[in-house]
C-alpha cells in the first residue's frame, strides 16, 4: 500500500487524521489530504446568510486550508510524506477522480454522526463514497477506540 | 488582496533552472539585502525539510513550497515562472511552470492561510495558469495577478 487518501470533512473528525497518519507511517505510504468545498453547501449557506456565494466559498476555502495545515504539521512531525489538496465541487465525484488520478490504494474517512437535519445528508455522502469509490475504504468512527 | 503582498522585485521569469532545490535556494537568495530575512540558512533548511515530506496543492504545473520560520519578520511571497518547466517531483510527473514560495513566521499563521487560500483559488483557474506561463516579465505577472485577484 503506497498511497492513502484522507478525506477531511471537518475538525470534528480529527481522530481519523491521527489514524491515517499512523497507518501511513506503518505502511510507509504517502498520505493525500483532501478537503472539498462542496458546491451544494456553498449555495445553501450563502442563501441562508444572504451573501455572495463567492464570499462563502472563500470562507470555506480558508477553513479548508486551516485544516490541511494542521494535518501537514501532524504528518511532518510523524515523518509521514503528505500531499495536500483542496478542490471545489461534488465530494464523491472529487474523491473518485482523485482515486483514479493518483492510483490511491485506500481511502480513510472520518465519521462522526451528526445530529439533526444534516445527519441524512452526511450518511448519504458516506453511502455514495462506499458505493462509487473504486478502492478499499476505512471508515473511522469518531469516539471509537 | 494578494497584490498588496507582492513585491515586484520578488517576481522573476526564467528558463535557466538546474533543479528544484537550486531554484528554491535562488528564490531565498533574491530576498537577501532587502531587509526581509534575518538569516538565509534556517529558511533553506526549513523549505527543504518540508519539500522532502510534503507538497501543497496538487495543481497541474504549479508548486507552492513554503516554510514557517522565525528568520523572517513578516510573510514573504515570491513568484517564479519557469518558461521551460521544471521537474518538481510531482506525482503526475508533469513539469512545474509556476512556483509560489511562501515564508512566514509562526505568528502570521492566519495571514499565511488566507494567502494560500487565495493562491490556490486562482491557480485552479486554467486561464490564470496559462496566462502566467506565457508571462515574460515581472510586470506582466503582477498585472495578471491583479486581474484575477478579485
Amino acid at each position: 500500500m503506497e498511497k492513502i487518501l484522507l478525506y477531511i470533512i471537518s475538525e470534528e473528525t480529527r481522530g481519523s487524521w491521527k489514524r491515517a497518519i499512523e497507518i501511513s507511517n506503518a505502511m510507509s505510504a504517502t498520505l493525500f489530504g483532501l478537503y472539498v468545498i462542496d458546491e451544494k453547501s456553498v449555495k445553501r449557506i450563502s442563501k441562508l446568510r444572504g451573501e455572495d456565494p463567492l464570499d462563502t466559498a472563500i470562507e470555506m476555502e480558508e477553513e479548508g486550508w486551516k485544516l490541511l495545515y494542521h494535518l501537514e504539521d501532524m504528518a511532518i512531525n510523524s515523518g509521514v510524506k503528505s500531499k495536500l489538496n483542496l478542490e471545489e465541487g461534488d465530494p464523491v465525484n472529487t474523491i473518485k477522480r482523485q482515486v483514479k488520478k493518483f492510483d490511491i490504494d485506500m481511502v480513510i474517512l472520518g465519521y462522526k454522526a451528526p445530529r439533526g437535519g444534516s445527519r441524512r445528508k452526511t450518511e448519504r455522502i458516506v453511502d455514495q463514497i462506499i458505493e462509487h469509490v473504486p478502492c478499499p475504504i476505512l471508515i473511522d468512527k469518531e469516539g471509537g477506540k | 488582496m494578494l497584490e498588496d503582498l507582492i513585491n515586484k522585485e520578488l517576481i522573476f521569469v526564467t528558463d535557466k533552472v538546474k533543479g528544484k532545490y537550486e531554484l528554491l535556494e535562488d528564490m531565498v537568495d533574491r530576498t537577501l539585502g532587502k531587509g526581509l530575512i534575518m538569516t538565509r540558512e534556517p529558511i533553506i533548511h526549513e523549505i527543504k525539510k518540508r519539500e522532502k515530506l510534503e507538497s501543497t496543492g496538487v495543481i497541474e504545473g504549479v508548486a507552492i513550497p513554503h516554510a514557517r520560520t522565525e528568520a523572517v519578520k513578516d510573510l514573504i511571497l515570491e513568484i517564479a515562472i519557469i518558461k521551460k518547466g521544471l521537474d518538481f517531483d510531482s506525482l503526475d510527473e508533469k513539469p512545474v511552470y509556476i512556483v509560489f514560495l511562501i515564508v512566514a513566521p509562526e505568528e502570521a499563521r492566519t495571514k499565511y492561510i488566507k494567502v494560500l487560500a487565495r493562491i490556490s483559488r486562482m491557480c485552479r483557474q486554467e486561464g490564470f495558469r496559462s496566462k502566467l506561463k506565457e508571462a515574460n516579465s515581472p510586470d506582466e505577472v503582477y498585472e495578471i495577478i491583479q486581474n484575477f485577484d478579485k
